[in-house]
């Protein structure tokens, strides 16, 4: 009997973490800062939630429901689950009751799922069976199936991006929850049906793959929390990188300037002393001058540095530039974000124009409007692109200033579009101002 | 179509008049305008409300309240209208994109540009004058799209709302909506919802804000048709 009421509490326990995992597929929880605020609340919680937990399972063992069982049973999970949902999850009502119904409804489907495998195998109805090791095994089995289904819809959905399309990310995570439900189907009828005296053994089994599972979820998330980190370093990186350049170029800029400046002087100098040839003279320094000033796309001091930068490499490498360029001077959005976006967006349209044989191409349209931010970048290529990732042979550069572009673009709540026909490629993405 | 010029120099309203004139020489009765020689006079006559325009032309160098300041001013009555600048500094023009402005003529103003830009301002007026008409108790009422902020669809009834606050509710669907409004100023960003691109103000997470503060959601479905639909607007309205 204690057995039973332990067992019991473990089920109820993964009941529980399979649910919040799967809150936290569609809701956002609340974060730590806010339990430090309200730690009263906190207090409350918790122990709302853990009678809640113990109302559910210590219940049945002193009270018969007879056929109300499954009534109170319901009733009782709804309740427990929806003081989870009220507590820990930000979001409406209505979203957290369709989950736990959801949840309901998972549950009611791997238990069936898992009794029609073990019933086509060995021929027995392991939920059906009074002895524990035969009717846990079947629950717990089922569980961590419902786990990870779980574990991957939450992959799917809050995969960070860096993580995103490796398959051998969503292999490692289930790998172990797979293996132990494999476990529980298995078990009972090798182990358990040679020796039918131990129902302690079962519970020390349950405890030991519960203690792994645990510790497999705690290592995986540390692990993801630090390849995010990982993958913000390379942004660090890049972002230096970008706003290095842009250093670099501020200054050629103000030692051309200089120059110029210092060449006026000695020239005018000489006009004024003597009058021959003064036409030739001016003639010169005009063009000097207006080469300088080729480069003025907006005022947004900025963007035109970041633009005339990429429009000296673009010449350099001979494609034709069209530059369509509509913003004020400031916008509420970060300039090292605008960097990254459009250098990247650029740099792209430069690499893939550099293996053309001839017509290299590239038109630009960087239009703001009513807090948002358009960006169209068309360019020549060689042959179609299928997939829209760079030819760079360095793999830490690889498809990288995609992923950025991404970034940015969902940051500023935007959207992307890529289109790519037989010699031509075109991108364009909106992003919006934060109000 | 009422047109307000804005310059401090009469010689110069004198020949954007010739010019008006000739551009609306087929149909004189679809314009007036009325003339202003300064930035503060306009204000003025706009804040007592005796009658609104739909194109300015401002000048942008004028003596205290500049074109700038002007349109600033406009747009805070006036989402809409289309302000046209005319100014002989080409370089100062980027900051008028602040405004919403529409398009820039440059002095000395040429005749062939003048004529497309006010085309292209007609196109876009049109486009707004467009009606919707529909039924409410065997009546029939009618809307000019451009006062549209947008549709709701409720059950089987369609509730249209209008800018200045008014709402009308009438048995209709979506997709008759749809059908009949033009796809260069109204969007679907909600399976029972289509807005007015004019209206909108900016875009969080999962919903837009228009700008009479009101909030709607975007769903995931219509997304980036939404964006789409934006981003073709946008180079719709800011098309040279």
């Amino acid at each position: 009997m204690n057995l039973t009421v332990l067992l019991e509490l473990v089920k109820s326990i993964n009941d529980v973490f399979i649910v919040s995992m799967f809150f936290s597929c569609y809701l956002t929880s609340r974060s730590f800062r806010y339990w430090k605020k309200h730690a009263g609340r906190g207090a409350v919680a918790i122990f709302i939630v853990i009678a809640a937990y113990l109302i559910r399972n210590i219940s049945p063992v002193y009270l018969t429901f007879g056929s109300f069982y499954m009534l109170v049973n319901s009733i009782t999970y709804v309740c427990l689950m929806y003081s989870i949902g009220y507590f820990f999850f930000k979001g409406r009502n209505i979203t957290k009751l369709l989950l736990i119904f959801l949840s309901m409804m998972i549950v009611l489907v791997f238990d069936f799922l898992v009794y029609l495998i073990i019933q086509s195998l060995f021929g027995i109805n392991y939920f059906d069976s009074s002895q524990l090791s035969y009717a846990y095994g079947g629950i717990f089995a089922s569980q961590f199936i419902q786990l990870i289904v779980v574990f991957l819809l939450r992959s799917k959905r809050k995969a960070p991006l860096a993580a995103q399309g490796k398959y051998g990310f969503y292999l490692l995570q289930v790998i172990v929850p797979f293996m132990t439900s494999l476990f529980f189907i298995i078990y009972p009828v090798f182990v358990e049906q040679e020796t039918q005296d131990s129902d302690a053994r079962f519970f020390m089994v349950v405890t030991l793959f519960a203690v792994i599972n645990l510790v497999h979820f705690i290592v995986f998330e540390i692990h993801q929390k630090l390849e995010k980190e990982n993958y913000e370093n390379l942004f660090l990186v890049q972002e230096f990188a970008h706003r290095e350049e842009y250093y670099q170029q501020m200054e050629t800029h103000q030692t051309k300037i200089r120059a110029i400046r210092h060449d006026l002087k000695n020239q005018l100098l000489t006009l004024i002393t003597k009058a021959d040839g003064t036409e030739s003279q001016i003639e010169k320094l005009l063009e000097e001058v207006i080469k300088e000033e080729e480069c003025q796309f907006t005022q947004n001091s900025g963007i035109n540095q970041l633009l005339s930068n990429k429009y000296q490499r673009a010449k350099e490498s001979n494609i034709q530039t069209n530059f369509e360029v509509k913003i004020p001077l400031e916008m509420g959005f970060e300039m090292r974000d605008l960097g990254a976006l459009i250098g990247n967006a650029i740099d792209n349209a430069i690499e893939a124009c550099q293996r053309c044989p001839q017509e290299r191409q590239i038109n630009l349209k960087l239009i703001y409007f009513n807090h948002m931010l358009l960006l169209e970048i068309e360019n020549s290529v060689a042959k179609q692109v299928s997939e829209f990732k760079t030819q760079k042979k360095k793999a830490f550069e690889h498809g990288f200033g995609v992923k950025s572009i991404q970034a940015i673009t969902e940051k500023y709540h935007g959207d992307m579009l890529y289109e790519s026909k037989a010699d031509f490629f075109r991108l364009e993405l909106s992003i919006w101002e934060p109000n | 179509m009422d047109i307000a010029i804005c310059d401090d120099d009469p010689k110069m309203i004198g020949q954007i008049e010739t010019l008006l004139l000739s551009f609306f020489e087929n149909d004189p009765n679809q314009f007036s305008y009325e003339a202003f020689l300064s930035g503060e006079s306009l204000v003025d006559h706009l804040s007592r409300k005796e009658s609104s325009f739909q194109i300015y032309l401002l000048d942008v160098e004028m003596k205290s309240l500049d074109g700038f300041e002007t349109a600033r001013m406009i747009r805070k009555q006036d989402q809409q209208a289309i302000i046209i600048f005319i100014t002989s500094h080409v370089e100062w023009m980027p900051e008028a994109f602040e405004v919403n402005a529409f398009h820039y003529l440059i002095k000395p103003i040429d005749e062939i540009k003048v004529k497309q830009v006010l085309l292209k301002a007609v196109e876009q007026l049109s486009l707004r004058k467009m009606i919707l008409q529909f039924t409410i108790k065997k009546k029939v009422y009618t809307v000019y799209l451009g006062e549209v902020e947008y549709f709701e669809s409720m059950k089987r009834k369609m509730i249209i709302h209008l800018k200045n606050g008014e709402e009308y509710e009438y048995y209709g669907t979506m997709k008759e909506v749809i059908d009949k409004v033009s796809s260069q100023l109204f969007t679907q960003i909600h399976h029972s919802f289509v807005v007015n691109m004019d209206y909108v103000q900016v875009k969080g997470g999962e919903t837009i804000v228009m700008q009479t503060g009101r909030e709607i959601a975007v769903t995931k479905k219509f997304h980036q048709a939404f964006q789409k639909a934006y981003r073709n607007y946008v180079l719709m309205r800011t098309k040279e």
